[in-house]
C-alpha cells in the first residue's frame, strides 16, 4: 500500500487539499519574499571581514545540526529543540518524497521503491519516529514554558504558545489519522513499522470509527498544515531560516573566537 | 495617537545581515537570565528578546507588505517612546550576544538601531542628546576649555607623581603615542591612572610623547549613542593621528581602546598599532622591561571590563598583570571574563539612566563581597568610577582599585 492508498479506506477531498496547500504555500512564499525585501533594504555591509568558509562550515556542523551552542547552556534545553529540529528536518523530508510521488512516473524507480519496496517500511518507520521526536521536544518545550516560575528566565507570550501549540496538535493529528487507518484496515504487514500509530490503533481497534470522521480528521489535519506552512514567516517560526544564517554570518565574522565558541576545544 | 508613520525609521545604517537577526530571535530567554540591566530594573521589555521583538514589530510595520497593508497604524506613540527608551536603557556590554543560542551580534546591533533611531529624529534620550552636544562642542564632556587638556603634565611633576616631563609628540615625534582620553585628561582622580602608566613605560624605556592640548575626544561616545556624526568626526582624528607618523597608540582608556581599536578602521585606515595599556604593560612585563618587585600584600579580585574583554578577548593580559605583582592574592568573581557583570557605565546608560548605572555597579561589587577580596581591581577608568559609586551604593568595605595602581606600587615602591 502506498502512502496515499487510505483513499481506499475513507475519502480525501484532494481538491480541497490541493487548494488549501497551495493556498498555505503562496502565504509562505509572499512571507519569506516579504521577509528578505525586508532584509535587503539594509544598506550596510553584513560581512565586515572576508568570510571564512572553514570557520562557516565547522560552525553549521557544530551549531545549526548539532546545536552545540545549546548544549552548554543545558542538557534539556538542547534536547528539546534537538528532537523538534531533526524530527521537523525527518517531516519535512518525507512530504517532499510525498510530493515526489505525486509528480514521477509509476513504474520510475524511485516510485517503486516507495510504494512497492522496503522504502514505504522506512517511510513509516522514519515518520513514526520523526513525529514522535517533534511531539516529545515540542510537549516538554511547552510544558517548561507553561510551568516556568515568575521571574525564571522564560517570558512566554502568545505567540511562543502558538507555534509550539500548532507543531503538538499537527503532529498528534497525524498520529490519530495513521492509527484510524491501521484499526480500520487490519492486517496491514507494514503496521509494526509505524510503531506509535500501531500502539494507539491498539486502542480503537474494533470500535466502529464512521468513515466521515476519518475524512473529517483528514481534512483538518491538512488545513492545520497549510496554516502551519502559511503561519511559518509571519511568526517566530521564521527563526528556523534566520537563525541557522545568523550562526554561519557570525561564525564567519568571529572566526571561532576562543570565548565564544570555547566549547570547541 | 501614531507616530510611527510620520516618524519611520531608516533602514540604511543596518545591514541585511541585522534586519535578519530580528528575526533569528526566539526568544528563548537565555538573554534575560544573564541581563546586568534587567538584574537591577526588572521591566520585561528590558530583555533583549522582547526589545528585538518590538523592534521587529516596529519596524517591520513600516517597511515591507505589513506597512502597506497599515499594520503600523497599530503602534502607538507611546509604545515607539518606550521602544527608544528601553533600546538607550542598556550598556551595550554584550553579554548577550555571548548566551545567544542565535549569536545574535547584539552590540552592533543596538548600536546601529540608535544611529537609525537618531536618524529618524526619535533618539538619543534628552539628557544623552546635551552630553553629545556638549562633547562636539567642547571635544570633551566636561565643559572643560580645550587649553587645559595637557596641563596635567606640569601638575603632576610639580605634584611628584609624574616622574618625568613627557614630549610633545608633535613637537618631538616619538614612535609611540600615549593617548589619555577625555576622563583622564580632566577627572584628576583618574588623570593619576594616566601618570602611572606614563611612569611605567618611562621606567621601561619606552619612547613616547603625548597630544597634550591637541588631543581630541576620541568621539566614541558618538557611535555608543548613535550620533550620525561619528563617522566623520572619527575620520578627523583617523587623519591627524595618521599623521603624526607613530607605530604604536597606547591608551589607558578601555573606551576609547575599542573606538580607536575596532571603529576607526571601519572607517578609514590606520596606520599604526593600537594597544590598551593593560597590555602593553603585560608585554613590558613579559620583556623584563619593567619588573614588579615590591609586596603589594591585598586580596583582590578582578572586574572584566566590556570593552577590553568581550568586546576585544583581552582576558589573560589583565590577570598576568595582576599575578605578576608580588604579595597579591588574586581570586575570581562568579562571573568573570566573556560572562562578568556589566558595571552599567557603557553605552551611555549612565548619562540617561544614572541611577539604574549605580544599582548595576552595586550588582557588580556584592559579587565582588562574595569572593572574600578586600579590594576589586580593573585596568578600565570608568568601570573604575562606576565601582567606586557602586561601593558607596552598596556600603560595602571593599574597594576599588585601579590595576595600574598596583603594578605602579610594585614597580616604584610608592
Amino acid at each position: 500500500m502506498s502512502p496515499f492508498g487510505t483513499d481506499l479506506i475513507y475519502y480525501k477531498p484532494w481538491l480541497y487539499f490541493v487548494i488549501i496547500q497551495t493556498l498555505g504555500l503562496t502565504i509562505f512564499i509572499i512571507g519569506m519574499a516579504d521577509n528578505l525585501n525586508f532584509y535587503f533594504r539594509g544598506r550596510a555591509r553584513s560581512f565586515r571581514n572576508s568570510p571564512g568558509f572553514a570557520a562557516m562550515i565547522k560552525i553549521f556542523l557544530h551549531e545549526v545540526l548539532l546545536q552545540r551552542q545549546l548544549f552548554t547552556r543545558g542538557f534539556f534545553r538542547w534536547l528539546n529543540h534537538i528532537l523538534i529540529f531533526w524530527g521537523f528536518l525527518g517531516l519535512l523530508s518525507l512530504s517532499a518524497i510525498g510530493v515526489l510521488l505525486k509528480i514521477v512516473p509509476g513504474d520510475a524507480a524511485f516510485y517503486q521503491f516507495f510504494t512497492a519496496g522496503s522504502g514505504y517500511l522506512y517511510y513509516k518507520f522514519v515518520g513514526d519516529l520523526a513525529g514522535l521526536m517533534v511531539l516529545a521536544g515540542a510537549v516538554s518545550a511547552l510544558i517548561g514554558r507553561l510551568r516556568a516560575a515568575p521571574g525564571s528566565n522564560i517570558d512566554t507570550r502568545f505567540s511562543d504558545t502558538a507555534a509550539l501549540g500548532i507543531l503538538v496538535v499537527l503532529v498528534l493529528t497525524g498520529f490519530m489519522l495513521e492509527s484510524l487507518r491501521l484499526a480500520a484496515a487490519p492486517g496491514d504487514p507494514a503496521a509494526q513499522y509505524s510503531f506509535v500509530a500501531n500502539f494507539m490503533a491498539g486502542f480503537i481497534e474494533g470500535g466502529q470509527v464512521p468513515r466521515f470522521l476519518m475524512t473529517a480528521f483528514w481534512t483538518f489535519h491538512a488545513t492545520l498544515n497549510a496554516v502551519f506552512v502559511a503561519y511559518l514567516p509571519f511568526s517566530k517560526l521564521a527563526h528556523v531560516f534566520a537563525a541557522p544564517a545568523e550562526i554561519v554570518i557570525n561564525a564567519s565574522e568571529e572566526q571561532l573566537r576562543g570565548d565564544l565558541y570555547g566549547y570547541l576545544r | 495617537m501614531d507616530t510611527s508613520a510620520r516618524q519611520k525609521i531608516p533602514l540604511n545604517s543596518l545591514s541585511p545581515r541585522q534586519l535578519m537577526e530580528l528575526d533569528a530571535c526566539t526568544r528563548c530567554g537565555e538573554c534575560m537570565k544573564w541581563c546586568p540591566i534587567y538584574a537591577v530594573d526588572r521591566s520585561a521589555d528590558l530583555i533583549p528578546g522582547n526589545r528585538i521583538a518590538a523592534l521587529r514589530k516596529l519596524l517591520k510595520s513600516q517597511h515591507g507588505i505589513r506597512a502597506r497593508l497599515a499594520a503600523g497604524n497599530r503602534i502607538s506613540k507611546e509604545e515607539v517612546e518606550r521602544l527608544i527608551e528601553v533600546l538607550y536603557e542598556c550598556t551595550t556590554c554584550g553579554q548577550c550576544h555571548f548566551v545567544c543560542p542565535a549569536r545574535i551580534d547584539t552590540v552592533e546591533l543596538w548600536e546601529d538601531l540608535r544611529e537609525a533611531v537618531v536618524e529618524a529624529g526619535l533618539g538619543p534620550l534628552p539628557d544623552q542628546a546635551e552630553y553629545l552636544r556638549v562633547l562636539k562642542k567642547y571635544e570633551n564632556p566636561f565643559k572643560e576649555p580645550r587649553e587645559n587638556r595637557g596641563i596635567w603634565v606640569q601638575r603632576g611633576l610639580e605634584q611628584g607623581t609624574l616622574y618625568r616631563d613627557l614630549p610633545l609628540i608633535t613637537e618631538s615625534p616619538q614612535p609611540v603615542l600615549f593617548y589619555l582620553g577625555c576622563t583622564a585628561s580632566y577627572n584628576t582622580e583618574i588623570n593619576l591612572v594616566a601618570q602611572w602608566v606614563a611612569n611605567l613605560m618611562h621606567y621601561a624605556g619606552v619612547r613616547f610623547g603625548v597630544l597634550g592640548n591637541q588631543e581630541n575626544c576620541c568621539r566614541g561616545k558618538l557611535r555608543r549613542m548613535g550620533d550620525g556624526d561619528f563617522a566623520a568626526k572619527a575620520a578627523e582624528n583617523i587623519d591627524l593621528l595618521n599623521s603624526l607618523g607613530i607605530d604604536t597608540l597606547v591608551t589607558n582608556c578601555a573606551g576609547c581602546f575599542k573606538t580607536i581599536f575596532q571603529d576607526y578602521p571601519r572607517i578609514k585606515k590606520i596606520n599604526f598599532k593600537v594597544y590598551h595599556a593593560i597590555e602593553y604593560v603585560d608585554m613590558l612585563i613579559r620583556e623584563r622591561r619593567l619588573q614588579p618587585v615590591n609586596l603589594v600584600p591585598m586580596k583582590v579580585t578582578y572586574h572584566d571590563p566590556c570593552h577590553l574583554g568581550r568586546h576585544n578577548g583581552i582576558y589573560d593580559a589583565p590577570r598576568r598583570v595582576l599575578q605578576a605583582v608580588p604579595g597579591v592574592e588574586f581570586v575570581e568573581m562568579e562571573r568573570i571574563r566573556q560572562n562578568s557583570r556589566c558595571c552599567g557605565m557603557g553605552g551611555g546608560l549612565k548619562m540617561g539612566f544614572p541611577e539604574i548605572q549605580t544599582l548595576a555597579s552595586a550588582e557588580r561589587i556584592r559579587e565582588a563581597e562574595r569572593t572574600g577580596a578586600e579590594a576589586v581591581v580593573t585596568p578600565c577608568p570608568t568601570c573604575f568610577l562606576g565601582l567606586q559609586a557602586g561601593a558607596a551604593r552598596a556600603e560595602s568595605d571593599i574597594s576599588a582599585r585601579h590595576l595600574m595602581e598596583l603594578v605602579n606600587i610594585s614597580v616604584f615602591g610608592r
